[in-house]
């Protein structure tokens, strides 16, 4: 007899673990997510914290004008300036900054190199086309990156398990008029629609979310159409039915729950897929507006300046490790599902 | 002795631990009797067939020991080559599900002429004489042209059939049966059964028949095992393990057998449900440009329950008993007048229905695919009371829960668990326990037992004659088992082809049937 304990969820996670690969993947993606979320601690052009004049200042919290430093303007201080950071770094006044000083768009107008300037010990993978720092906008980017991931998969997620659902479950002309209409659906020009709505509107990241939500809910919809097509002709569904349970709950409390398998094994390769769509509009200048720090972007910006090798590899390193990560948590959790690797 | 099975051993290894599921048997099989080994499911007694043929190996983690001598050479210590030459040709086997043993995408011909070109080296056109002749001896008719039909053109008997005449293509010496006739009708079982024996006859071969059903091997067996979580329990001639058992498991075996007579109705003449000329159809998938064709499930019906009874619904599969039940609870669309307690029940809206539920339920032939995998007991019982009493707070529903466990049987402490940590058995009475929930007034049971062990058969009949005597229900008894329903019903429906053949106390028909189809029905399933 088994232990209480036992289910099938505890089941998975434990197979789950047995993929030692997937197991660190998913620790690792997890560690640099959550450190990418306080990415304004770790690059950023405010100091974290500062003393002038006796005073404690946090400027990453609070935006101060340039006045209370004593400078000349009514607008927020920028602490790179030569002018301001003598006065808040002498006279017994101290500023801590974050490891890395540069935000995603802080333009480093004390270069004395031509731009983008090479890695040195002022920027450690040096600066963009406009004098950018590349690490600040690599981890901006990522953080943008995985979030936009987040969000697409989760909204297409949903989209596509109602979607499924409501074809699986009612079957018939409902099937017959849904599966035609994403037949009609799958085949519009996704890229061109794309470009024709980033002439109508004012491209932004919303945009983009529900541009890309509109079509990538169809892959998942089969699979969960397909699982309630099977699962609707259980027993236990008709023992629900004779209990009087009403369709809605049949389908969200009795069919999901077993048809969430394809869901979750899709969960990883949709978010890889995501970001790379992201990166790839980006490249061709289709997606985010900038200054939005944006790894599709920069790598455009290496493409445009071919000898400038940091521009690439610092996004391209970064966007390989997460999709790998990415894959590797995908297979583990594929396996995890894999009703031929059940443990008696 | 033809085969000589010595201290044989299966573990099965799992990640987390080894499993010994055959613990030392021996057995003797003598060249051209019946030998039959009786267990119930999980004792490991297909184990224990597959093994001989070493059909385990490199599907499963298997580890074997012992020895299995076949004419005196070990087939243990045999190479992959040698094994594969005695089977098929020295021992042959036919299985439980005849639709799965055999490959839907080859012609019935082809899957015939495989082993005679193989092991008996026949040029094609002697082969295809000789599957012909098989397949005649076998009781196919038509032999020839069924040579180019695929299995699925074929019903459950016919398949058996062409199971049977393959695996005697090489006149093995011995062959094992597993179940062979489980998966079918019972008239059909009869005739497999009497046309395994004649072949014996004629082939002199040693037959090894595997079953649960004690009553056909006290007709065809001489020697008999019982085996049981692995270990041979009793063995012996047949007619001395049947009539002086030694054992407490063998008894209980032999006394599980439905039998006694139904609770005497304590009802009124009154019908709780009145059927009236109901219809099943469904659409047969057509093209789009072709009228629709329609096949009639249930033709024309009429039936009258009387409150507080049994009524007994039997028929072979495909006679329509099943969608029946499932057309009276509104499961399926019908034509047609069901009348409940004077609510017609055919013209209710699905409000005024959902309400009425409660009093309807139903109690399905598989517990395995009849309760969902991923909610808890507790949460499968108490769906119908969150339905239906939305007011009951969590802790009401939880005393509830843990009554109608303790009513079927159960430990009230299981409503945490998941099904699949229970038995066939226990999920059963999970299953009763998730219909009486509601104190329904009508319950159909629709093969409630057929998929459970004899002994576990015999309490699940218990527990229902308890829970109509004390909740006063009125059942339907849908079944294909004459002997469970004998011991059940009161009154009694024979359904053929979608109508009702027969009907009337269950005492009359049984002891005077009236309809040529009734009286064969009977001889078949009382045969052995």
């Amino acid at each position: 007899m088994a232990t209480p304990d036992d289910k099938p969820g505890r089941r998975r996670w434990r197979q789950f673990k047995n993929n030692k690969l997937g197991y660190y993947s998913l620790i690792i993606f997890s560690i640099i997510f959550i450190t990418s979320l306080f990415a304004e601690l770790i690059s950023n052009n405010k100091p974290l914290i500062m003393s002038y004049q006796g005073q404690l200042y946090f400027p990453v919290f609070k935006t101060y004008p340039e006045t209370t430093f004593g400078g000349d303007f009514q607008t927020e201080a920028d602490y790179r300036d030569p002018y301001i950071l003598k006065k808040i770094t002498t006279k017994g006044n101290w500023t801590i900054f974050p490891p890395n000083p540069y935000s995603y768009d802080s333009i480093d107008m004390n270069l004395n190199v031509p731009l983008p300037s090479p890695p040195t010990r002022r920027h450690l993978l040096g600066t963009d086309d406009q004098g950018r720092d590349v690490l600040a906008r690599v981890i901006y980017g990522f953080r943008l990156s995985v979030l936009f991931g987040f969000a697409l998969t989760i909204i297409g997620t949903a989209i596509g398990i109602l979607a499924g659902a409501v074809m699986g479950y009612f079957g018939g002309l409902t099937d017959l008029l849904g599966q035609r209409f994403i037949e009609i659906w799958g085949s519009m020009p996704e890229l061109y629609l794309l470009i024709i709505f980033s002439a109508i509107f004012k491209p932004s990241i919303t945009l983009l979310i529900i541009l890309l939500s509109m079509f990538g809910w169809m892959g998942l919809s089969d699979y969960v159409r397909a699982e309630f097509l099977k699962g609707r002709n259980m027993d236990y569904i008709t023992a629900a039915r004779a209990l009087g349970v009403g369709n809605g709950a049949i389908m969200f409390r009795h069919l999901l729950p077993n048809g969430m398998t394809p869901v979750i094994t899709f969960l990883p390769f949709r978010m890889s897929g995501a970001i790379l769509a992201l990166t790839s509009l980006d490249f061709l200048g289709l997606g985010v507006p900038p200054p939005t720090p944006s790894l599709g972007e920069l790598l455009a910006q290496g493409k445009n300046n071919i000898e400038a090798w940091w521009l690439s590899a610092g996004s391209v390193v970064v966007l390989v490790g997460t999709l790998v990560l990415l894959i590797f948590i995908g297979e583990a959790l594929r396996e995890a599902f894999d009703p031929r690797n059940q443990e008696a | 002795m033809l085969l000589n099975i010595k201290d044989l051993r299966v573990k099965f290894k799992l990640d987390s631990a080894e499993v010994e599921v055959v613990r030392g048997i021996d057995l003797q099989i003598p060249k051209g009797g019946t030998t039959a080994l009786v267990g119930e499911s999980g004792s490991g007694k297909s184990v224990t067939a597959m093994s001989i043929l070493r059909l385990l190996d490199k599907v499963a983690p298997v580890e074997t020991s012992g020895r299995i001598e076949l004419n005196g050479r070990n087939l243990l210590e045999l190479s992959d080559n040698k094994i594969r030459e005695v089977r098929g040709n020295r021992i042959a086997m036919i299985f439980q599900e005849p639709m799965t043993s055999l490959n839907p995408v080859y012609n019935i011909g082809s899957q015939l002429l495989e082993p005679l070109i193989i092991h008996r080296h026949f040029t094609v056109p002697q082969a295809r004489r000789e599957a012909i002749n098989l397949l005649e001896r076998c009781g196919l008719q038509e032999a020839e042209k069924r040579m180019g039909h695929y299995p699925h053109q074929l019903s459950g008997g016919q398949r058996q059939r062409v199971m049977i005449a393959m695996s005697l293509a090489c006149r093995p010496d011995l062959l094992i049966a597993d179940e062979p006739t489980t998966a079918l009708d019972v008239t059909i079982q009869a005739q497999i059964i009497q046309l395994i024996l004649d072949l014996q006859a004629e082939f002199k071969m040693a037959v090894l028949l595997i079953t649960h059903d004690l009553a056909m091997v006290h007709e065809i067996a001489q020697t008999v095992y019982i085996m049981h979580h692995g270990h041979l329990v009793e063995s012996g001639p047949a007619q001395e393990v049947f009539h002086h058992p030694r054992t407490a498991y063998a008894r209980s075996l032999l006394d599980s057998a439905p039998h006694g007579e139904p609770p005497e109705m304590t009802a009124t003449n009154e019908p709780l449900i009145e059927i009236k000329d109901l219809r099943v159809e469904f659409a047969q998938p057509g093209s789009w440009f072709k009228a629709r064709e329609w096949l009639t499930a249930v033709d024309g019906v009429s039936l009258q329950i009387k409150q507080g009874s049994t009524l007994g619904l039997v028929g072979e599969s495909g006679s329509g008993k099943s969608t029946l039940g499932f057309a009276i609870l509104r499961l399926l669309a019908s034509r047609g007048e069901i009348d409940y307690k004077g609510i017609k029940l055919n013209k209710c809206g699905a409000r005024r229905l959902r309400a009425l539920r409660r009093e309807l339920q139903i109690v399905f032939q598989d517990p395995f695919s009849s309760l969902s995998p991923r909610l808890t007991v507790g949460r499968i019982i108490s769906e119908g009371l969150r339905v239906h009493f939305p007011e009951l707070r969590k802790d009401e529903l939880k005393e509830r829960v843990e009554k109608a466990l303790d009513e079927v049987g159960l430990d009230g402490a299981m409503a945490q668990r998941y099904p699949h940590e229970f038995s066939g058995g226990q999920r059963q009475r999970i299953a009763i326990a998730r219909a009486i929930i509601l104190q329904p007034r009508f319950l159909i049971l629709d093969e409630p037992t057929s998929a459970l062990d004899m002994t576990i058969q015999a309490q699940i009949i218990d527990l229902l004659c308890y829970i109509q005597r004390r909740y006063k229900m009125t059942y339907l008894f849908i079944s294909h088992d004459l002997r469970v329903v004998r011991a059940l019903a009161n009154e009694l429906a024979v359904m053929k082809d979608g109508k009702i053949i027969e009907s009337g106390t269950a005492k009359e028909v049984f002891e005077n049937p009236q309809a040529a189809y009734t009286k064969e029905l009977f001889k078949a399933a009382f045969a052995f």
